[in-house]
Formats: structure tokens, sequence, C-alpha cells
């Protein structure tokens, strides 16, 4: 092989030059007339929120429309939104990264109101009043936290009190890296107090949970990968993710507890989205009867009651309505208190009582964790 | 020709047998496990086509820029020392020692549009982060000196007689540092080359954070791959893992064989 | 030393720091600067909370060992690949490189259905910091390869046969002649394999299990402080690591680069 090393500068500049024009101008070409909606989305809800995009692609407001899906760990995502990334259309996993973004002044801060004022949905009723606004409002799916168990269910698990069984090896994705794991942790203290404990015997429960954890992966998908390679016996999860998983074959059981909390993924277009006439369109479409039927048909407990009636029979269904509880049940004010009570990084305890704190639950109960094996 | 005992080889084979072989035999298993037909179609999976054709274009890229600066500063390191350069020295290991969450994290922190640099790009209308400049500026940074962690001990251990010799002769600078400092450094920057090429096609966690994983649009490869295995799709998964370590295969193959036959053509067998 | 001063390598010069600075200089800027955002108290209460403290001495250790330990296996390697002739050398050099094209989340997930609880082999070293090590190992092997194997291939023999026909043991010519020629570039090497292994994320955080205070490595804390959207502790304890691995690195640096100039 011959060549002129004399000939490499040139070579060299040349291709480096022509290198970087190639790459820098060939930009995805986007077809005449599209408009173009970017979404994020949570990771678990990518594939349902795929489906929904070409079911709304075949209806009249979905022609000439692309979409640009960026689904990610909900955190993640929310900070992305909050440094540029393109978004017209979110969906978190929870009420706080929501409020990330709207810090940041990326989504208006009534972002819950539009469920009423552009999709046109019934304000869901609380007490006496029609309520508009977070809590209760904002919401496009329900879930709720589930037990997924070895196919045959070995151990016989069916509700919370026999997780922290002798031999029992619970996986639950890492609070502070996973929205995921925030549900499933509230879950356990909301089945302890679903059933008549008081708040220092759901914490002492809650301690229980963690110190039987083995594993605590970064991320629900880890999760259940790490489960599905064998570690542990019972895994939590939301119940979409979980039928999910069923439904893809994978020797699993899913359990639904008596007892567990709802989970509520809010839905919001950001202020770009607002001008946007086709992700308006789109937020509309999540919210009508065919795009709850997807969600339905996917493993979600629909928000809509006519979609809920016609689907609920696939679902399980808890004896009692206080057998569901809501962050709204735990606390008044839903997660904007949750947050710092459970979650937040530091550890206060009130006057008389060193050992179960007033704000920091998990952060403090952290420490206790894979205890008992 | 000397040869080492037969055990120092049993043992090295079986080491990088069990710690390299065992994982690339178990990315074979799993991407052929549904046969050559699925294979084929998997590769056409339209995602991650347009995800291979990403991942080229920041290679193409980013390679030759590393390349270049590598050789450069392993010169300006070696050859002209001097308090500036043994800064450089330690300034550019810096990138390898962050974890990709970091390398992330710092990038968006500069180059996000309401960050410290990335203001005054938003200000000329220049989109840096969540696109194909950020995927290259992580995918440079996260392989900043393996070029150089190459070049630089050769470049000390063979030192400049040779150069010293030829500028005495009279010849220029650059004709120097092509006929004889390439040379000498050919096969090192080779290796630099395919460290590089490797890491940057299988960079995961730091262009996770700065593409914004835009699918379809600033999914690399490796986002594709983290994307299957999300949505039980881990099939589709280990297709893409196998195509990765085909090409780092490939790539180090290619030397392999094109040097072998240099050196035999030159000295008649290799010493 | 390059013969004319040319002013192209002015240029040149600046041409390489300006890259540099916006490569790595601005960033690292962004980073003090969100690291000390809230003063020095939360910085140093980040750093060394006991869960940052776990997680170092976790990271430190197995990062340690296992450089260490690829320092020797990999300079076995190089010198098998360097100086042996056998069926498949070709092969074992062309998949050194592996680690690197191979996106951590797929190494993640080999390592654990290989060395996990459906082991074909029976061996479930997840959860363990036997597992964290073989992770690290299986990242930074390149590095104690590629580190040596070109020092290896420019060095004659001719050296070694002699003390070998002197009378010399493999052994003895190894560690007389051999490794003081290759010692300087093996310092880089494994200095440079440990700083990357202090902060390797995805192949190792799977096979931990991520259990805080327990088996999770300082790059997974790091990740929990970003996620809680505490950025300025997780620059923090970014920080404290960064200045760790530029400890070591700065060390075997000018430990080689003195061993090199006495040799030369």
């Amino acid at each position: 092989m011959r060549f002129s090393v004399r000939k490499w500068p040139q070579i060299l500049a040349f291709g480096a030059v022509a290198a970087t024009v190639v790459a820098t101008i060939t930009v995805p070409a986007s077809g005449a007339n599209t408009t173009t909606v970017n979404v994020v989305g949570y990771s678990v809800v990518g594939p349902a929120l795929t489906a929904e995009e070409t079911a709304f692609e075949a209806t009249p407001a979905g022609q000439n429309v692309t979409f640009k899906n960026s689904i990610g760990a909900s955190g993640t995502e929310a900070t992305n939104v909050a440094n540029g990334l393109p978004a017209d259309v979110i969906n978190l996993s929870y009420w706080n990264d929501m409020e990330l973004d709207v810090q940041a002044n990326h989504v208006p801060a009534n972002w819950a109101k539009q469920e009423a004022t552009i999709a046109g949905v019934n304000p869901r009723i609380f007490g006496a009043k029609a309520v508009t606004t977070y809590p209760t409002a904002g919401m496009v799916t329900d879930s709720t936290v589930v037990f997924i168990v070895r196919k045959g269910n070995p151990l016989g698990i069916t509700n919370w009190s026999q997780l922290t069984g002798s031999g029992v090896q619970i996986v639950t994705p890492n609070p502070a890296t996973s929205g995921s794991a925030k549900w499933n942790l509230l879950g356990a203290y909301a089945a302890w107090i679903a059933t008549k404990h008081t708040a220092n015997q759901a914490q002492n429960f809650l301690k229980s949970v963690l110190e039987h954890t083995v594993a605590q992966p970064t991320s629900g998908s880890a999760a259940l990968s790490t489960f599905l390679a064998g570690t542990g016996n019972v895994l939590l999860d939301y119940e979409d993710d979980a039928l999910a998983a069923q439904k893809a074959g994978d020797a699993i059981q899913v359990v639904v507890p008596p007892q567990t909390i709802l989970i509520e993924n809010p839905l919001a277009l950001t202020n770009t989205g607002l001008q946007n006439p086709a992700a308006v369109a789109f937020y509309k479409y999540l919210f009508s009867v065919p795009g709850q039927q997807i969600f339905a048909g996917l493993g979600y407990r629909s928000v809509l009651k006519s979609v809920w009636n016609q689907t609920k029979s696939t679902f399980a269904a808890f004896q009692k309505p206080t057998d569901l509880l809501t962050v709204v049940n735990l606390s008044g004010y839903g997660w904007p208190t949750i947050q710092p009570e459970f979650f937040g990084s530091t550890v206060t305890f009130p006057k008389n009582n060193s050992t179960h704190p007033s704000e920091g639950i998990v952060t403090y109960l952290e420490q206790f964790v894979g205890k008992a094996s | 020709m000397r040869r080492s005992s037969l055990v120092l080889r049993v043992l090295v084979v079986a080491y990088v047998g069990a710690l390299l072989a065992l994982p690339l035999g178990f990315v074979f298993q799993q991407a052929f496990s549904h046969g050559w037909v699925q294979l084929w179609a998997a590769l056409h999976d339209h995602a991650m086509d347009l995800a291979i054709v990403l991942t080229a274009k920041v290679a193409i890229l980013a390679v030759p820029l590393n390349v270049l600066f590598g050789v450069g500063v392993s010169l300006w390191i070696v050859r002209r020392p001097s308090r500036v350069s043994r800064v450089l020295d330690v300034v550019i290991d810096v990138p390898l020692a962050l974890s990709p969450i970091i390398v992330g994290l710092v990038l968006e922190l500069a180059y996000a549009q309401n960050g410290w640099f990335g203001s005054a790009f938003a200000a000329m209308g220049l989109r840096v982060m969540f696109s194909y400049p950020a995927i290259v500026l992580a995918s440079v940074f996260v392989s900043l000196p393996l070029v150089s962690r190459q070049v630089i001990p050769l470049l000390r251990e063979v030192g400049d007689h040779q150069e010293q010799t030829a500028a005495t002769l009279g010849a220029k600078p650059t004709r120097i540092f092509f006929t004889i400092t390439m040379r000498s450094i050919a096969w090192a920057a080779a290796y630099g080359v395919t460290l590089t090429l490797a890491r940057v096609i299988g960079e995961y966690g730091a262009v996770l954070i700065v593409s914004g994983n835009i699918a379809l649009i600033t999914q690399t490869l490796t986002l594709n791959i983290g994307a299957n295995f999300d949505n039980f799709n881990s099939y589709q998964g280990f297709v893409g893992a196998l195509l990765l370590a085909l090409v780092s295969v490939l790539v180090l193959t290619v030397i392999g064989v094109s040097r072998h036959r240099l050196e035999r053509k030159r000295h008649g067998s290799f010493v | 030393m390059r013969p004319l001063d040319d002013p192209r390598t002015y240029l040149a010069k600046g041409v390489a720091i300006g890259y540099l600075s916006l490569l790595v200089l601005i960033p690292m800027a962004a980073l003090l600067n969100n690291a000390f955002s809230h003063g020095l108290g939360v910085f140093w209460s980040a750093a060394t909370s006991t869960e940052s403290l776990d997680a170092l001495k976790l990271t430190v250790a197995c990062s340690l060992f296992a450089a260490l330990f690829n320092a020797a296996a990999g300079t076995a390697t190089a010198y098998v690949l360097v100086r042996d002739r056998f069926l498949g050398r070709g092969v074992l050099n062309a998949i050194i490189d592996l680690p690197f094209a191979l996106p951590t989340v797929v190494a993640g997930v080999t390592f654990y259905t290989l060395y996990g609880p459906h082991s074909p082999f029976h061996l479930n070293i997840t959860g363990t910091w036997v597992g964290i090590t073989v992770a690290i190992m299986f990242v930074t092997l390149p590095f104690s390869v590629r580190a040596v194997q070109p020092v290896l291939e420019s060095l004659t023999i001719d050296a070694e046969d002699a003390a070998a026909t002197l009378g010399a043991s493999p052994w003895r010519v190894f560690r007389t002649v051999t490794l003081p020629a290759i010692l300087p570039s093996l310092l880089t090497g494994t200095g440079l394999a440990f700083a990357r292994a202090l902060g390797e994320y995805g192949s190792v955080v799977f096979i931990s299990n991520n259990l805080p205070y327990h088996s999770e490595v300082s790059s997974s804390y790091v990740y929990s402080l970003v996620s809680q959207g505490n950025d300025s502790g997780a620059a923090a304890v970014a920080l404290f690591l960064l200045v760790g691995a530029l400890a070591v690195l700065i060390t075997t640096n000018v430990v080689a680069r003195r061993l090199a100039l006495r040799r030369g």
C-alpha cells in the first residue's frame, strides 16, 4: 500500500472539512406542510404514547403531524425541558417533576386547569366542590402499586403484611432516582394507613419493607430486569408496567394487594405547546374517549368515567373505596406536602419523638435498607 | 522468536476469555437466538437504522478531531515540555475520571440555553444542547486522552534522535513530522484511534443526557439499544449490541492484518 | 526538540488551548461554580455524608483492587499478545477494546445473566464487592493492555535474549529487563484505569444491586443527588472524586516521567 506522505496534511484537512460540512448540513428533512409536536414522557408511558400518536395521526386533526418523542426517567426529562429540550406536551411520573418545569417557566402555573378548559373534561367532584386544579386535576392516567411475583406465586404473597415475612426479598427502585419507587413506598405506607394503623406504625412498616429490600436499582425498568434475572421474590411496580410485562410473556404473576395507593400521572401543554394547534389537538385526544380507551387497553386505569365503566372489569377491584388511597388522602395538599415529608433530603424530628421523623421519612429510613438480609 | 510459557498463555487466555469473550459470546447467542431471518429483519428496524447513521455521523467528526488534537498535544507535551504542557498533561486526563452522569451534567450546565456559554450561543440562534453538536461534544469529551495516552509513552521511549538527525540534514519540520515522527508513533496512534472509535460509538450515559434522547432524531445506537431494553425489546437491543461489538472487532482486525502485511513487506518477517 | 521554531506551532498551540477550553475548561469551571454555589458548608456536608462516605469506601477499594489486578493481568496479556505466536492471537487482540464499544447497559445485563442468580456457572456475585470489582476489571482491561502493548512492541528483544543466554530465568529477564522499560507506561495506564474506575456507572450499578450504604458506588450516589435536584451536592461529590483521581493521575505521571528520564 503506497501513498505519498506528503499529501497527508492536505488529505486530512480536506477530509475534516468535508466531514464537518456533510455532517452539519444534513438535517432530517421534514415533509412539506407538516407540523411537529414535541412530546416528552416518563419511561413507563413511552409505548402508550407511541400508540396514542399512531392512532391520532389517523384522525383528521392528526393529518400531517410529525411527532418527536423524548422518553426517559421522569426527573431527567423534567430537568432537560427546564434546560431547553423542545417540548409541547409533557407527561411525567408525578407532580413534583411537572412543577420543576413550571418554575423554569416552560409550563404555565395553572396547567392542571387545562384538563377542564382545553380538553373539556368534567372536573372531578371532591366533597361538594368541582375541582379543576391540582391535586385532583391534570392527571391523564391512573394506576396502582402492585406486586410482581414469580409465576405460580410460590411464597403465596397476597398482601403487604406478608412482604416482611422471613425469607421475603423485595426489589424496588431507589426512591432518590425513581418516581416509580416513590409511588411504591407511598403504596406501602398508604396500605398501613388504610388498615387503621397510626402514622408511627406505618413508618415502622416502611422501615421493615426497606430492611427486606435486597436491590434498589436506579429505575423501574432496571428493577424489572433485576427481578427477571432472578434476584428477590417480590417486585413493587406500576400496575400498567406489570401487566405489560406479563403480556410480553415474562414468567411472572401480577398480584394486586387489597389496599394500595392510586398512582396519578400529570399531563400538561407547555407554553410553546399552547401556541401549537396540533399539540393542543393531541392533548385533547389523550383525554378523549378513544384516547382513554387506548390507555385502558394498555393497562392504565382510565380517568374518564365512561371509559372506566367500560373497562373496569379487566382490572382488579377493591372492596372498599377507602382501600385505594390517593396522595390527597395521605395529606390534604397532596405532593407539595408529601414530597418534603417523605422524600425531602432534610430529616427533622418532632419534639418528643426521635425515631419517627416528621420530615424526610424515607431519607431517614434508607439507612436501614437491606438490614434484614 | 521467544515464546512465553504455556502456563502464562493459558492463564491469559482464560482470564480474557472469562472476562471478555464470555460476554461477547452471550451477546452473539442472544442476537442469533431467533435465527438469521429475524436477525436480518431486526437490522432493518427503522429506528435502529437512523441510530446507526447518527452514530456514524458522530464518529466521522469526533474521531478525527481527537486524533488531530491527541497527536498534536502529545508532541507538545513530550517534545516541548514547559509548565503549560505539564498542566495540559493533567487536564486532558480529567474527562476520563468523570462519571458519565457528571459529564452530562457539566456539559448541560455550560451549554444549555440557560447555561454559562449556552446563552451566548442561543443569542446567536445556535442550538447546542439536545442536538447533534452536543453529542459530538460529549463524545469528544469522554475520549479526549485516549490517543495521547497511547502516543506519549511511545514518543518518550523512542526519543527524537532521528528527527534531530533529519533536521541537521536540512529537512523541513513538516517533512520530518510526516516521514519520521508519524511513522514511529503510527501504530500507537492507530490503537488510540481504535480506542477512541470504540469509546465514541459505545458511550451511553453522557450522550443520554446531552442528546435529550429524542427518538429517531438524536438517538445514537447505544441510546437505541437502551430504549429497546426499556421497552421489553431486549432481542432488538442485543442485535444492536452485536453490531457495536463487531465494529470494534472489525476495526482491530483490519489494523492487525494491514500491520502484519506492512511489517512483512518491510522486514521480511516480524521480529 | 523540533528544530525550526515555526510560527505555525504557536497557531497550533493556540488552537489546542482553545479546543481544550471549549471542551474541558469551561465545563469544569461550571462544575466548580456549581459545587460551591451554596457555600462551603453544603459542599462539605454533601461530600462527607454517611451515604457518600460509604459509597466512597466501596468505590475506592474495588477500583484499587481492579486497577492493580489488571496492571498485572494486562501486562501478562500484552506480553502474550506481543511476544507470542499462537492460533487465536489475532482474535484475542481484536476483542481487547470490546469493553469500550459495548454500551454499559448491555454489559450490565450480560454480567447479571452470566454471573447472577441464573448463572450457567452457578456463580452469583451480584450485590457483592466481588461483582463490582469484576465489572470494573471488565471496563479497565483495555487501559492496562493498550498502555503496555505499544511499548513492548517497540522494545527490541535483543536485551532480553542476551539476558536469557546468560542464564537468567524468564521471570528474571522480565523483572530486570522488560519491566523497567514498560514501567512508566504501566504506571500511567494503571493510574488512568483507577481514575476511570472511580467514575464508572452503567456496568457497575446494575450488578451491585445498588443498595445505599451497602453496595452503592459513588457514581450512583452522584446520580441520586442529581435526580433529587441537588445539582450542587452532586457537583460537590463529583469534585471530591475528581480531585482524588487527579491526585493519583498526577502522581503516576510524575513518577512515570522521572523513570523514563532516568532510563533514556
